[in-house]
């Protein structure tokens, strides 16, 4: 029998024995991983592309990519045989654990929109304290005169003491003559000793946000004591390879062992994240003593380990809204083994943490009278409308398009994606593209531009198909039908054309419609008209530069006054962030978690007519964008 | 005190649309048909002007579908299969207003009849008879947009009702409808959006909207009749209140619709609790073409002898010696 071959497929770190002059698309299908060809494994959509970085493999020339690529490692998967051992890159994959989710600078403009909340008194916190040495005649126990000390500057009240801190006690009072740091943790009304050590020891206390999304998992370091970012690191969600969206995740779950293999899946991709950040930072996890994480319903019952199953099932209960403050110990994180995590609040099912996290990062709970509108557009839209005295949800699935998924040239906001198209009055392109790279295909930001500079330039009509006229001399056949032709294959990454498709564009117009007919609907069950909404924050994926302008001209965004809006880019990580800095802001997350109402538009028969009215450029109801109406009736 | 009936005034109005032309226009036929122009819902005398009636067409085929009931074949008998002869007893025997061919033989899974043969066909027809004429074809795209492409083509200048487009599938047919001066029917699903959209892209390509017939896809009673039957009032109660993309008359098929469902074509013998399949199969055509028709829809095209002889009469009772044609 012949020797088998190894192949070790990353970023999954998943390794699988095949016979020799195996398929390579075939292998890694064997090991479940998620990559596909359009084209049936014929070599020429280019889907399957994966880099091989060691090893021997023969693999059959594709005019899908270009000379330069292939002389990189780059094959298609479906036109290559495995002849020795060998490492191989999914760069879809790769791509999400570069993705640009976080961004200082970006980070530092939101927090003027929330400086109000923005105070550091973080609920985990080191304290100095100096111990009165014990004598004959004050002879309390060292925890008694630690109390003691402590009462001086913090109001008193009961404190309780983690058993692995006693027994560091007697050394840490007495190394330093008394000069002790605690680590005090305030959650919930409740106060504990987490930590001991010598204050020579002059160790930092830090702390941890973290984003758990279904496809990307993001994480700050923060030094708890001024609120200023140490490090930062993202990723994809390892959870990947069991499914792409939440429920087949659900799905996955339900076999015996598999919702501990998800939930080792989790915790991994964030301890490999804690371990990348706090290198990079020169911390040691150990310093970590509290983490606050956002993420949806089902991403945080996988990160607790509680079974997600009813989520799915009508009718949609989770096990928990509220999670309590749980050890990293009993989670399995890399942090310090006291250190508290506290998860954000859930309003149900389909509204989870990262939204309520989101709207802390609003001044809605600041300002009484205004009405505002939260939008999240992720694979799930979501969505809040409210003030300080009334918040009403809904949810709405909106599909993966402005992420990138389910469109032939679409890609996440990382390196290589065009994120800003225009089209100038000779019908040429200009784009620019993350990190000045060479383009790989389109993000959210620059889908959005698209379809709109496609729509008022006439390349278009409003149901979103190429006008024979205009387009012509961009069409191009691909196997997906024609294509229009946004970068030709020479000056394009890949080596071949970034193209996008009318099934592209009918996409892109079912996932805006999803998300204006759910606005609509919400404002309506609110009895509000979109001009009485006072500010509109968007969240989601879309990268960081959302033409506020081209959503509301492909009808993604309603139109009114531009200044209303503002985009808050990954706010379920700043809510994170914002949970680290005071525990008053725990209080506030669980307030609005509390006193926002859930619409559920599945059985809302109004929701249907609004859907299919929004599925057209900008809408059926052309009255309803009066600034596109002149836009079109000028151009036409 | 005298009961006072309230009223809903509208500010909108069907948009009328003729079908067929006369020598003068020129076309071949005797008259020309006019629907639309109404300016209330249905029936409601009292509440606005109905410049025409209603009108009922029958349909003649390049091939009769093998599961039509044994009724058909019983009043028509050989003519079944010869499109010419059976449009020509459809005017002069059961008082059909216009003549609808359909043209499902040209299918490529039905028959795969050519574009050339189906104009032929077409053209007997418009030779046989001398009323308006409207051509049906199917949901193959690539085939119906041939075959109707030569149809308009040998059709110029009759202002045959070119039936349908739908909104993955219009450019072609509308281009070749502007071309050689027919009129259109826009079929949508069963939905006021999508119908609209529809008609939006035909406007917005410059396609005359007095040459616009809508078809809501209406199916036939005992499959989801009362669905299509609020559609299409909200349909007309949006147009009547002046939304122009929303203003057209309304084309539906009762008597194919009825023809294919079990109801209606059950024997007998199977069913003896359901009655004589005749009387039964013209019952469920009569019954489901008075709702659409109540319901908006101004061109009917059904099948039943029986059905067509009730439904004419009825429309002549509600309009009495009110205008209309």
């Amino acid at each position: 029998m012949k020797k088998k071959h190894k192949v070790t497929i990353l970023p999954f770190d998943t390794i699988i024995e095949v016979q020799p002059r195996t398929n390579l698309l075939d292998a890694i299908n064997a090991a479940n991983l998620p990559l596909t060809a359009v084209c049936g494994g014929e070599g020429t959509c280019g889907e399957c592309v994966v880099q091989i970085t060691s090893g021997r493999y023969h693999s059959k020339p594709s005019a899908a990519l270009s000379d330069e690529i292939v002389s990189e490692g780059y094959a298609l998967a479906c036109q290559t045989f495995v002849e020795d051992d060998l490492t191989v890159v999914l760069p879809r994959f790769e791509e999400l654990s570069i993705r640009s989710v976080v961004d200082h600078e970006f980070f530092d403009e939101r927090r003027d929109l929330i400086s109000g909340i923005y105070e550091v008194d973080p609920p985990v916190q080191k304290i100095d304290l100096q111990v009165e040495a014990p004598s004959l005649e004050d002879n309390y126990s060292d925890l008694k005169r630690i109390e003691r000390a402590l009462g001086k500057s913090w109001p008193s009240g009961n404190i309780s003491c983690e058993y692995s801190v006693l027994k560091k006690m007697a050394y840490a009072v007495r190394k330093d003559h008394g000069k002790i740091s605690i680590v005090l943790a305030r959650l919930g009304g409740s106060r504990f000793i987490i930590d001991i050590f010598p204050q020579s020891e002059k160790k930092s206390v830090c702390g941890l946000a973290c984003d758990i999304g279904t496809s990307t998992v993001a994480l700050h370091l923060v030094d708890l004591s001024t609120g200023k970012f140490l490090g930062t690191a993202s990723s994809y969600n390892q959870q990947m390879k069991c499914g792409e969206d939440i429920i087949s995740r659900i799905n996955y779950s339900q076999k015996p062992g598999r919702l501990e293999e998800l939930h080792d899946l989790i915790i991994g991709t964030i301890n490999l994240l804690i371990k990348k950040a706090s290198e990079s930072a020169g911390v040691p996890p150990a310093d970590i003593y509290y983490a606050a994480i956002s993420g949806n319903t089902t991403m945080i019952h996988l990160f607790l380990n509680l079974n997600p199953n009813y989520i799915r099932e009508e009718p949609y209960v989770p096990t928990i809204n509220q999670p309590p403050v749980v050890r990293s110990q009993d989670l399995g994180l890399d942090l310090n083994p006291e250190a508290r995590v506290s998860c954000t609040p859930a309003v149900g099912s389909y509204v989870g943490g990262d939204i309520t996290s989101g709207l802390l990062c609003t001044p809605i709970l600041l300002d009484t009278e205004k009405v505002f509108l939260f939008l999240d557009a992720g694979t799930n839209g979501e969505l809040v409308v409210g003030n300080k005295e009334w918040l009403m949800t809904c949810a709405c699935s909106a599909g993966p398009a402005f992420e990138g998924s389910g469109i032939k040239c679409g890609m996440p906001a990382s390196e290589g994606a065009i994120e800003t198209i225009k089209i100038d009055d000779k019908g040429r392109f200009g784009y620019e593209v993350i990190n000045n790279a060479k383009p790989k295909g389109l993000c959210g930001s620059g889908l959005v531009d698209l379809l709109a500079e496609l729509f008022v330039h006439g390349f278009v009509d409003r149901n979103g198909k190429f006008i024979e006229r205009t387009a012509r001399n961009k069409i191009v056949q691909t196997e997906n039908g024609e294509g229009l032709l946004i970068v030709e294959g020479p000056k394009s990454f890949w080596g071949n054309d970034i193209v996008i498709t009318e099934k592209d564009i009918a996409n892109l117009i079912r996932t805006k419609g999803a998300i204006y007919s759910a606005c609509s609907m919400l404002l309506k069950s609110a009895g509000l008209k979109f001009h009485e909404i006072d500010s509109v924050y968007i969240a989601g994926g879309f990268g960081q530069h959302l033409d506020i302008e081209n959503s509301v001209r492909i009808g993604l965004l309603p139109d009114i006054e531009r200044a209303k809006f503002s985009y808050l880019g990954n706010s379920s990580l700043l809510g994170a962030y914002l949970m680290l800095l005071t525990d008053k802001n725990h209080s506030i997350v669980n307030k609005i978690a509390d006193q926002t109402t859930y619409i559920e538009l599945n059985t809302e028969p109004r929701y249907m007519n609004e859907f299919t009215g929004a599925l057209f450029l900008p809408h059926t109801e052309m009255d309803l964008f009066p600034s596109v109406k002149k836009v079109f009736d000028r151009i036409r | 005190m005298t009961f006072e009936i309230p009223r809903e005034t509208n500010t909108g109005k069907i948009v009328e649309v003729t079908l067929g032309a006369t020598a003068r226009e020129g076309g071949t036929r005797s008259h020309t048909v006019t629907i639309g122009g109404s300016a209330a819902l249905p029936f409601h005398f009292f509440e606005g002007n109905h410049s025409h009636r209603p009108v009922v067409a029958m349909e003649v085929f390049d091939k009769a579908h093998p599961k039509f009931p044994d009724a058909l074949r019983d009043y028509f008998g050989e003519v079944l299969d010869k499109p010419g002869d059976m449009a020509k007893k459809c005017v002069s025997e059961y008082g059909a207003e216009l003549i609808s061919v359909r043209l499902e033989g040209t299918h490529p899974e039905k028959g795969n009849k050519s574009a050339e043969e189906a104009a032929e066909i077409v053209k007997q027809v418009l030779g046989s008879v001398s009323v308006p004429i409207i051509v049906t074809g199917h949901s193959h795209f690539e085939k119906i947009n041939q075959v109707m492409k030569k149809v308009c083509e040998i059709a110029e200048g009759e202002n045959c009702l070119i039936n349908y487009v739908e909104t993955d599938n219009y450019k072609t047919i509308a281009a070749a409808c502007i071309a050689y001066n027919h009129t259109l029917v826009a079929q949508s699903p069963i939905d006021v959006n999508l119908a609209k959209q529809l008609n939006i892209l035909l406007t917005d390509m410059d396609f005359p909207a007095e040459r616009i017939v809508m078809d809501p896809l209406t199916g036939s009673l005992g499959y989801g009749l009362e669905y299509t039957y609020s559609i299409m009032e909200r349909i007309r109660i949006d147009g009547l209140a002046g939304d122009k993309m929303l203003a057209f008359p309304m084309l539906v098929n009762p008597g194919y619709e009825s023809a294919l469902v079990k109801e209606a074509r059950a024997e007998e013998s199977d069913y003896p609790e359901w009655g004589s399949t005749e009387i039964r199969g013209a019952y469920w055509e009569i019954a489901t073409a008075m709702s659409l028709l109540v319901s908006g829809a101004e061109l009917l095209i059904m099948y039943h002898p029986k059905a067509v002889e009730a439904i004419k009469a009825k429309i002549k009772e509600m309009y009495g010696s009110r205008n209309g044609d």
